[in-house]
């Protein structure tokens, strides 16, 4: 069937068969207007195609269940449609994103009560998907009923702003869904910026079974679009190519099409970038970054980032259910030679599990240095004044984890404890996390919301899914919630603190250091914006 | 046709030089200079502390790839761990797995063959059926298996690598032992009372020794090949263990950045190590054939 851009939407809709001299005109028109139009017009966007050389495969489409891959991270926050956005600021001569502005992208409008506990969102009228199913507030509602019916990460996160069950999530009409919190939340519209993306219900339904009632398997493994970008291609294990979407409603893609091409070697993605083949380098070593700042052709984008890399230690198994042996530990660690060997100097180090520049991190929350005569004595004080022994695992293939690992296991031996390196593929790694046994691994993190209710909720009370410590302090838990009941700034402040002063005193990680964000670009890729949350928005980048 | 021109011309340049010098005669030099290499190999490794002001895994926190010089003679690698003497303690393990694994597979190898060649019958066709199987896989995708089955480790790698190994000694010793037990002294041995174990231990395994000999050198170099192959895969030695394939691994990104003695210098050492190996195992053969 033939289709024709549909004028309001910005879609592509079935035309009647041969062009009336009325639509001709009509057409050229068209066109002619859009090219005075240039800079925001869709024919003065990509002027070529943006190449993106990344080292795998992305772990799976289904946004419900993101693997928190490298390349699912640069790839699903373009390619679903997001209704809700932070908006673009100049900070310090970088663009950036401004958690204090909301722009509705396939939302009309997204207001509150004036409780702050009822949340109505209003879409846009005549939005289609790419498969020209209608994008409607069905779509919304259907897609959160999945999400709590199938138990996806956005179950979890809702459960801090108060949403806990799918019936508060309400369909009012075919454009208005209605949300309503159990208690009002500070942190509502920020949870709903990164949760609030839509299915093609339609779609999906026609690849449920009675088994598989929300498509999952289906989902995981076909290309989702309707996003910035539209994916055209996807061959498995070789690359990804997107399209700019012609229906988004709101500022155009810069570049029109992006191609992610699946390089595992790390030497090939800096030699591609180095001859100019590529645009981007995804996953290159501190060093190779360092390397490639003097080259010709080649700027690196940096900047100050909230993630994290840390130590989880099993807590509630020994040795490290015992906070001596987990205060020994954090002495053990030598934080400047981590900063300075794994990341050429590239990192900050922190002193909280509270990331630095988070809202409410005290310095105060991790009090230790690397100090092994005082590791010795904790561990006496612990019972242990010979050491233990334990596995520490890392991702393999990570080389800054691999040598952050070597250089803790060789300290650890100098107070008398054996660490025992265990790289784990992705998969073996995911399954130890979910089964909790791992004593110590290496990870690392970025919340997505700026917030230490946020980081609570995910990573240091039970049922987290980033909670790989399996820490669970009554105090911590009752916080929590207080602080799911509390705007009063000062109140949270005060709580804020005093879950540092508790973690401080539990060290259920060990925080080794908050590395910059570094990306390796050709000199033409122009236009970055910086995340909070790490997700790439390819749609602000242009290359000449 | 190209293919049979070349090979003739080899073989005529071969025979050449064969004339020139009795087969006995181009052994020694082959054999001498394997076991010097061997020898100073070996013993750098056994004398590595003696050899290197640093542990195998101790880290210089101030020289982190630093270029080959004065402090560290071969540089140091992204661990700021000392190039010269992780070469030097690398030679503990590869010559360690490498000599362990073809001795297991020589020792359960030349047993099971020698068995099996005396016994006869369907013990002996199961068995060469068995090894059949074993070695209708290509050798490392094997070894690749099975250490990925049972895990890295000095002694999985060792096990591995030895079980890859074995099936050739059996079938080289069984074939041995079936030539050897047709011959008169056997039948004089039978008639002079021994037993059938005695004739095995005394009379048939002595002889049938020489070619398991030819090849275990040359075993040693595969061995060694496969070890490092296995490590740069990331299924040989843990890190951060000293182990040339391991570290040619870990080095391999590094030379992309012009850092390149974290590679080249594990690689020269372990091409001079499987040389010695096949010098030894050639110059045994030579000595073999001239015999």
């Amino acid at each position: 069937m033939k289709k024709i851009l549909d004028h309001d939407t910005g879609a592509l809709a079935p035309a009647k068969d041969g062009l009336t001299r009325r639509q001709l005109f009509e057409l050229g028109g068209g066109i002619g207007l859009m090219l005075t139009l240039a800079p925001n017009g869709a024919f003065a966007q990509g002027k070529k195609e943006l190449v993106v050389a990344v080292p795998a495969d992305l772990g799976g489409w289904d946004q419900d269940y993101l693997a928190f891959d490298l390349v699912g991270l640069a790839v699903m926050k373009n390619c679903y449609p997001y209704l809700l956005e932070y908006g673009v600021i100049e900070k310090d001569g970088a663009r950036v994103m401004d958690t204090g502005t909301i722009v509705p992208i396939f939302a009309e409008s997204w207001e509150g009560d004036a409780e702050g506990k009822v949340w109505t969102l209003t879409m846009r009228k005549g939005l289609k998907f790419p498969s020209g199913n209608p994008m409607t507030a069905r779509d919304l509602k259907w897609s959160k009923d999945r999400a709590f019916a199938a138990k996806a990460n956005v179950a979890g996160v809702y459960r801090m702003i108060g949403l806990t069950e799918a019936s508060q999530v309400e369909l009012v009409d075919d454009y208005t869904v209605r949300f309503t919190q159990t208690q009002p939340s500070d942190l509502s519209s920020h949870i709903q910026i990164i949760s609030l993306y839509v299915f093609d219900s339609e779609e999906l339904k026609k690849h449920a079974t009675a088994d598989d009632p929300w498509a999952k398997e289906w989902t995981g493994k076909n290309p989702q679009s309707g996003g910035a970008y539209n994916v055209v291609s996807y061959k498995a294990g070789q690359e990804i190519v997107l399209e700019a979407n012609p229906a988004f409603p709101i500022d155009s893609p810069r570049v029109k099409r992006v191609r992610l091409q699946v390089v595992p070697a790390a030497a090939n993605r800096r030699l591609l970038l180095e001859k100019g083949e590529i645009d981007i380098a995804l996953g290159l070593s501190r060093r190779d970054i360092d390397d490639l700042r003097e080259k010709d052709g080649i700027k690196v984008i940096s900047s100050p980032s909230n993630e994290f890399v840390f130590m989880p230690m099993a807590v509630g198994s020994a040795p490290f259910d015992n906070p001596k042996v987990r205060q020994a530990m954090a002495h053990v660690v030598p934080y400047s030679a981590i900063v300075d060997n794994v990341y050429n100097g590239n990192a900050r180090q922190s002193t909280s599990p509270v990331p630095l520049d988070m809202p409410g991190h005290s310095a105060m929350g991790y009090p230790f240095e690397f100090n092994i005569d005082r590791a010795k004595a904790l561990l006496r004080e612990a019972g242990m004044p010979n050491g233990f022994e334990s596995e520490l695992v890392i991702f393999a293939g990570n080389i800054e984890q691999e040598r952050t690992a070597v250089i803790v296991a060789n300290a650890a031996k100098q107070a008398g404890i054996t660490l025992k390196i265990t790289p784990l593929d992705p998969g073996t790694l995911f399954q130890r996390r979910t089964e909790k046994t791992i004593p110590l691994q290496i990870a690392s993190g970025q919340m997505w919301v700026n917030d230490i209710e946020y980081l609570l909720a995910t990573s240091l009370t039970p049922g987290g899914f980033l909670n790989y410590a399996g820490y669970d302090n009554p105090r911590i838990n009752e916080i929590f919630l207080t602080l799911n009941k509390t705007s009063d700034a000062n109140a949270r402040a005060d709580l804020f603190r005093e879950t540092q002063d508790i973690l401080a005193a539990d060290v259920p990680w060990l925080i080794l250091a908050q590395p910059n964000f570094d990306l390796p670009v050709s000199s033409g890729v122009s236009g970055w914006v910086q995340p909070v949350d790490g997700l790439f928005r390819l749609r602000y980048l242009d290359v000449a | 046709m190209t293919t049979l021109a070349r090979t003739t011309g080899l073989a005529r340049a071969s025979n050449a030089w064969h004339r020139r010098k009795p087969r006995s005669e181009i052994s020694k030099p082959l054999i001498a200079t394997g076991t010097s290499i061997f020898a100073l190999v070996f013993l750098a490794a056994v004398f590595a502390p003696l050899l290197s002001a640093w542990g195998p895994e101790d880290i210089d926190f101030a020289a982190f790839l630093v270029a080959p010089g004065p402090g560290h003679i071969m540089g140091t690698d992204g661990n700021g761990m000392d190039i010269w003497s992780r070469i030097l303690y690398a030679g503990r393990i590869d010559l360690g797995v490498a000599l362990s694994a073809v001795a297991l597979a020589v020792c359960v190898g030349s047993l099971i063959g020698g068995l099996v060649g005396y016994i006869g019958g369907w013990v002996d066709e199961i068995t060469m059926r068995l090894t059949d199987i074993v070695q209708a896989f290509p050798a490392f995708i094997l070894a690749l298996t099975v250490s990925a089955m049972f895990g890295s480790g000095l002694i999985n790698l060792t096990l591995a690598i030895g079980f890859i190994f074995a099936p050739a000694y059996i079938r080289i010793m069984r074939g041995e032992i079936r030539a050897l037990r047709e011959r008169t002294f056997i039948e004089a041995a039978e008639c002079s009372g021994n037993t059938r174990l005695q004739i095995l231990y005394r009379h048939l395994f002595p002889n049938a020794l020489t070619p398991l000999l030819v090849i275990a050198p040359l075993n040693c170099g595969w061995a060694m090949l496969t070890l490092a192959g296995l490590s740069f895969l990331g299924l040989g030695v843990p890190v951060p263990g000293a182990e040339w394939g391991a570290m040619i691994s870990a080095g391999a990104a590094d030379v992309v950045g012009g850092r390149w003695w974290t590679s080249i210098y594990p690689g020269v050492s372990l091409f001079i190590s499987v040389l010695a190996f096949n010098l030894i195992g050639e110059g045994f053969l030579e000595r073999s054939e001239a015999m």
